[in-house]
């Protein structure tokens, strides 16, 4: 029986993660926090963000464009370049992309934080004060992150065909017209929709696990920066596995759905 | 009053309270003794819900504290206030936010309605009742350790909790600032007249403050009484106790209790 509990010891985690998970969503639907705590969470979580994302975005456009270019212009297939960097960034670089800076920037803050509050008995003197800090601390950052990553995501994407753009009239004097005109045609609601939602998922991911390990740290200033690693490490992981999956599957569906629909 | 029954709890195999028993009666100022590490905290954390027992229960004016969740469980806790070891201030927010925390979420103090209109102005009251006046808009980084157990205890007596306990309330300071701290407890349970609850190893502030001292040990309460029936009995630990202070309870009472 103890063999068996030690081996299974990270079913009990995931089982504890889904419940901490649930708990903070519910919190959307009734017991909404109060708004000052959101906005406070909006602006730390999304708008302090912005100058990260924009490098991102912006570097990954240029880097895009350069390399599509070079691949592609001796094939005489330079004017895709444009659509090129816009379907990359929209369907995988850009969620991707913004999801990794986003754990870096954000994540690591929130587990860091969550659990110095834990470890110096700052939450439960919260709770002590019949606080709830699931409403209190975790809801607002999920409410925000939930609404903020997407955004950013987009931004990300439309710095990066930006970036995309000048390289690509600027420095390989390609006309903007060349640049601009397949991408209505080729770029679907698809594409869109792929980029969205991956970035909800991401979203909601980062911000869960690095809740959650940050509200169940235990110990002392060692163990918080061991729980901000392992979060980020698995916010990491999880966020490339997913990103296979999703894309695997939401293309597979996409075809399949056409095939009966379209 | 608070009643707890066959109290058990282990962490990985390890027993640190077993079957431990103890009333607390309306109105009394009890003092936990006992040794560093014994699970002095871990008993006053069983009380307010933060620990699960493995069996045993709490009444707290007839709730059972390890049978509540959600709603009932903060309903209760309401009526209760707790003063950390290391204060455990909210080091993003300003002593005044920290101070007026509870009542900001509540609106409530004491049991009743409050305004929120009011609260600048009883949080000031607080301050200045703990001697903190104009720290208000300091970070609690700033304060030292004094200070920040002083901000800590204004934390908690500003919504008058019919219940207060302190972790180790003079732990880690010295011996002047850790007296007036014991001054300080005496004197906010004899305002508020609720029941007080201090876990301390320290023998200055027990039999000095203390309505009943209780000897925690081994998992169970040992020994029970009031400073002077306490000091008498015959157990080891109060023997040592006894050295400590030359065999003679006056050689550090500061006044009659």
């Amino acid at each position: 029986m103890q063999y068996f509990l030690k081996q299974f010891h990270f079913l009990f985690v995931i089982g504890d993660y889904v419940r901490f998970t649930l708990a903070a969503f519910s919190c959307f639907f009734y017991r909404i926090p109060s708004w000052s705590l959101i906005r406070e969470q909006l602006y730390s979580l999304g708008v302090l963000s912005l100058g990260v994302v924009t490098l991102t975005g912006f570097s990954t456009g240029l880097v895009l464009a350069t390399q599509s270019y070079y691949q592609l212009y001796d094939k005489g297939l330079a004017g895709v370049t444009g659509l090129m960097v816009a379907k990359a960034m929209l369907t995988e670089l850009g969620p991707v992309l913004t999801a990794l800076m986003f754990v870096g920037r954000v994540g690591a803050a929130i587990t860091a934080e969550l659990a110095t509050m834990k470890v110096t008995e700052q939450i439960d003197a919260m709770v002590s004060m019949a606080v709830d800090p699931i409403r209190y601390l975790v809801a607002p950052r999920f409410i925000s992150a939930v609404f903020m990553f997407p955004i950013l995501t987009i931004y990300s994407v439309i710095m990066g065909v930006f970036g995309g753009y000048l390289i690509a009239v600027y420095f390989f004097d390609m006309a903007p017209t060349t640049f601009w005109d397949p991408i209505p045609t080729y770029v679907n609601p698809f594409d869109f929709w792929m980029g969205f939602i991956k970035a909800v998922v991401f979203g909601i991911l980062i911000v869960s696990i690095c809740c959650y390990k940050g509200m169940s740290t235990q110990g002392g200033a060692a163990d918080v920066g061991i729980a901000t690693t392992r979060a980020v490490v698995t916010s990491y992981v999880l966020i490339l596995v997913i990103n296979f999956v999703l894309t695997l599957g939401l293309n597979v569906l996409h075809t399949e759905f056409t095939r009966w629909f379209g | 009053m608070i009643r707890i029954k066959n109290l058990y709890k282990s962490f990985n195999g390890n027993a640190v309270l077993r079957g431990l028993n103890l009333d607390i009666h309306k109105g009394e100022l009890l003092v936990i003794a006992g040794r560093s590490g014994s699970g002095k905290s871990v008993l006053l954390k069983h009380i307010i819900g933060l620990f699960k027992p493995n069996s045993g229960e709490i009444l707290i004016d007839d709730h059972d504290m390890t049978k509540l969740y959600g709603r009932a469980y903060y309903e209760v806790l309401k009526s209760f206030g707790i003063i950390f070891q290391g204060g455990a201030l909210f080091d993003s927010m300003t002593v005044r936010e920290n101070v007026g925390f509870y009542i900001h979420e509540h609106k409530m103090r004491g049991g009743k309605k409050f305004p929120l209109s009011d609260i600048d102005r009883i949080v000031e009251e607080a301050l200045v009742s703990v001697g903190l006046e104009g720290t208000a808009d300091l970070y609690p980084s700033s304060l030292s350790g004094g200070m920040q157990k002083r901000a800590a205890i204004a934390r908690s007596v500003i919504y008058q909790p019919k219940y207060l306990l302190y972790d180790e309330p003079t732990t880690g300071l010295d011996p002047i600032t850790a007296m007036t701290i014991a001054d300080l407890i005496l004197k906010k349970h004899r305002k508020l007249q609720g029941t007080t609850i201090v876990v301390s190893h320290d023998i200055y502030t027990m039999i000095n403050i203390a309505d009943k001292i209780a000897l925690h040990e081994d998992g169970v309460i040992k020994v029970q009484g009031t400073p002077d029936e306490f000091m008498k009995q015959d157990h080891p630990s109060i023997k040592a106790f006894n050295k400590v202070i030359g065999g003679n309870i006056e050689n550090i009472r500061e006044r009659k209790q």
